[in-house]
């Protein structure tokens, strides 16, 4: 059985601090990715994050609430982030990404069982669909250059993106529904 | 939502929205809180197609994969062009075993530009010979690399440098992110763009615009050493370290060890093979006829002849040669074997000029090679260096000196200048090299 990061064995306030962070982390990056639509950027904002939060957590005193205490320092550094970025093209008024940030940070237990339940349904996609998707999504990936090996046009590799996309949202809205009736 | 209002999510994380279809996207999640609820999980769909990718190799989709025919094909001209490679007879054997692990990395056939990038070596002797050839042939395997001695110059893709000193067990975790295991890595990071984190078992350090090295002990320590700049040490009382302090790091406590002396410094600093070298004296060189204006197949000149042309004209003075791909599968070369005696010891210095032909240019995947063999006194290569330049995005027409310096390691009695074409079974790409040399230089190398 994993080990409940809030109660960890050790009072090491840096190992409480990594494994709280390690057990959060993904859902923390869908949190901040919500706000920030590129990828390296995200790494960015992740790291800045991650430097705040280890500086600041002995102000932390419950642990039970570092998913939310985390968030708070994220939407700080993604409105920085914004900041940076603002002349960029596609980047969302700071009125949005902190409705965005807000609403986000209560709905992090769900965001934890949605990346569960992506597991399953990235794993039930058909393969080559499922291969299609993670080459896009790899860290150095040029669309234009994955369409034309792919012998698509850019536009309809982005379409079917979106429909692969939409498919696990719904597969993954789909298992949620599923599990809350079984409870 | 309406179809309309979702294409729009989709359009924003495609990133191809508009400006009227981003102000329309702006109001809705202005006035919509299900439109950011879709968002959000649209969000997380991504983070974790994105972890996914990054955390396991891309792989074209199977409709890509070339057929078991045309494999078959390939595998049969491979091993006929081995037949008539007469040079390397000896060798074949062991090229006909290597074939199948290149052409299971051709197969699969890399989408993306690896993390890294394997810019030299000196005498590197990784476990798995797979890997090898992997790196030799630009690629990246995914897990761990176990480098069991010598050391590997890789090039990150936003720019730093890592150099890696056997043993060593090493991984590129993602373009900003490398984990260590155990042994020695230093760590050169010249504009902010390229700034990583090394991370070890016992700590995480966060490199803030400097040259670091990071050595993960067997007793389970970590040593950092800051040789310019500033790193931050993610231990508790670590803190940052700035230019010539060094830090053991335990898992329960880390010691800040006394300023490095210059001696110190030097000897944590390597001196990067692919770093840029002042030109050696031309009356100390080595090589016969490194112009090449003699006309080809030469005595003194061999290699892989019918790769090979005599180029006039396209010297930077006078000729060259130049080496086409014309389908080679791996490395058509040419090369001049110099008898140095014993110079077990020596360091050998090695350059070349080359230049992507504008005429039939370097596609993505294919680079030059400047290679220095050690040879025993059976005239036999146990020892090599190499590095890898003309890149991607190298401009054609346009010559550039690659530098290579090696120590002569104890039994060398010859030493091989190599000068190859990574060919990557393609049709087209040619390099031209000019103005080689070869010369025996008395300056140590450190680390």
């Amino acid at each position: 059985m994993a080990a409940d990061p809030a109660k960890p064995a050790a009072q090491d306030p840096n190992e409480v601090f990594l494994r709280l962070w390690t057990h959060h982390e993904p859902e923390l990056r869908a949190f901040v990715r919500a706000g920030v639509p590129n990828a390296v950027e995200v790494d960015e904002v992740m790291q800045e994050t991650s430097l705040v939060a280890w500086r600041k957590f002995s102000s932390l005193s419950d642990v039970s609430q570092f998913p939310r205490w985390a968030c708070l320092i994220a939407r700080y550094e993604i409105l920085m982030a914004r900041r940076r970025h603002a002349r960029d093209r596609l980047v969302l008024d700071e009125d949005i990404l902190a409705l965005l940030a807000d609403e986000g940070a209560e709905e992090m237990p769900v965001r934890q069982q949605q990346l569960a339940a992506l597991e399953h349904c990235i794993a039930k996609l058909p393969r080559e669909r499922r291969e299609l998707a993670l080459a896009a999504y790899a860290p150095a990936t040029k669309m234009k250059e994955l369409a034309a090996q792919l012998g698509r046009t850019e536009g309809s590799l982005y379409q079917l993106l979106a429909r692969i996309r939409q498919e696990l949202l719904m597969c993954v809205e789909r298992t949620l529904a599923q599990e809350a009736q079984k409870s | 939502m309406t179809r309309p209002e979702l294409e729009l999510l989709h359009g924003y994380l495609n990133g191809k929205l508009n400006a009227d279809d981003f102000a329309r996207l702006q109001t809705l999640l202005r006035t919509n809180g299900e439109a950011r609820r879709m968002l959000r999980t649209l969000s997380t769909v991504e983070a974790k197609l994105e972890q996914l990718a990054a955390d396991s190799p891309a792989t074209l989709p199977r409709a890509l994969a070339p057929t078991h025919e045309a494999a078959q094909t390939t595998l049969g001209m491979a091993w006929s062009r081995l037949r008539s490679w007469r040079p390397l007879a000896p060798a074949a054997a062991l090229a006909l075993v290597l074939i199948g692990a290149a052409w299971i990395a051709w197969v699969r056939g890399p989408v993306n530009e690896p993390l890294a990038r394997l810019v030299a070596t000196t005498n590197a002797r990784w476990s798995d010979p797979n890997v090898e050839l992997a790196l030799s042939s630009g690629e990246l395997t995914p897990g761990p690399l176990r480098l069991e001695s010598g050391r590997a110059e890789f090039l990150l893709l936003d720019g730093a440098t890592v150099v890696i000193k056997g043993p060593a067990s090493v991984r590129f975790a993602d373009r900003k992110l490398v984990s260590v295991d155990e042994g020695r890595v230093y760590c050169q990071c010249p504009t902010p763009q390229s700034r990583i984190s090394v991370i070890t078992p016992q700590t995480k350090v966060v490199d803030l615009g400097t040259e670091f090295s990071v050595e993960a002990r067997a007793d389970q320590s970590t040593h950092v050493a800051v040789l310019s700049g500033k790193v931050e040490v993610q231990s508790p009382n670590a803190g940052v370290l700035t230019a010539g302090e060094a830090m053991d790091v335990r898992k329960n406590h880390v010691v800040r060890l006394k300023p490095l002396s210059r001696e110190e410094m030097v000897l944590l600093m390597p001196s990067l093979v692919s770093s840029p070298s002042p030109p050696a004296d031309a009356a100390r060189n080595l090589l016969v006829d490194p112009g090449f204006e003699s006309p080809l197949p030469s005595p003194l000149w061999r290699g892989s002849d019918e790769f090979l042309e005599h180029a006039a004209g396209l010297g930077r003075s006078g000729h060259a040669v130049r080496i086409r791909a014309k389908g080679h599968k791996f490395w058509p070369l040419v090369k001049q074997t110099v008898a140095t005696g014993d110079i077990s010891g020596k360091v050998v210095d090695a350059s070349v000029w080359a230049m992507s032909a504008v005429d039939d240019p370097l596609t993505d995947r294919q680079y030059a090679v400047l290679k220095l063999a050690f040879l025993n006194a059976e005239g036999r290569e146990f020892a090599s260096s190499a590095q890898h330049f003309l890149h991607k995005g190298a401009p054609a027409g346009h010559y550039s000196q690659s530098h290579l310096a090696a120590q002569a390691p104890p039994g060398t009695r010859a030493v091989e200048l190599q000068l190859l074409l990574n060919a990557c079974g393609m049709n087209y790409g040619s390099v031209c090299f000019d103005d080689a040399m070869l010369v025996i230089a008395e300056q140590p190398i450190a680390f």
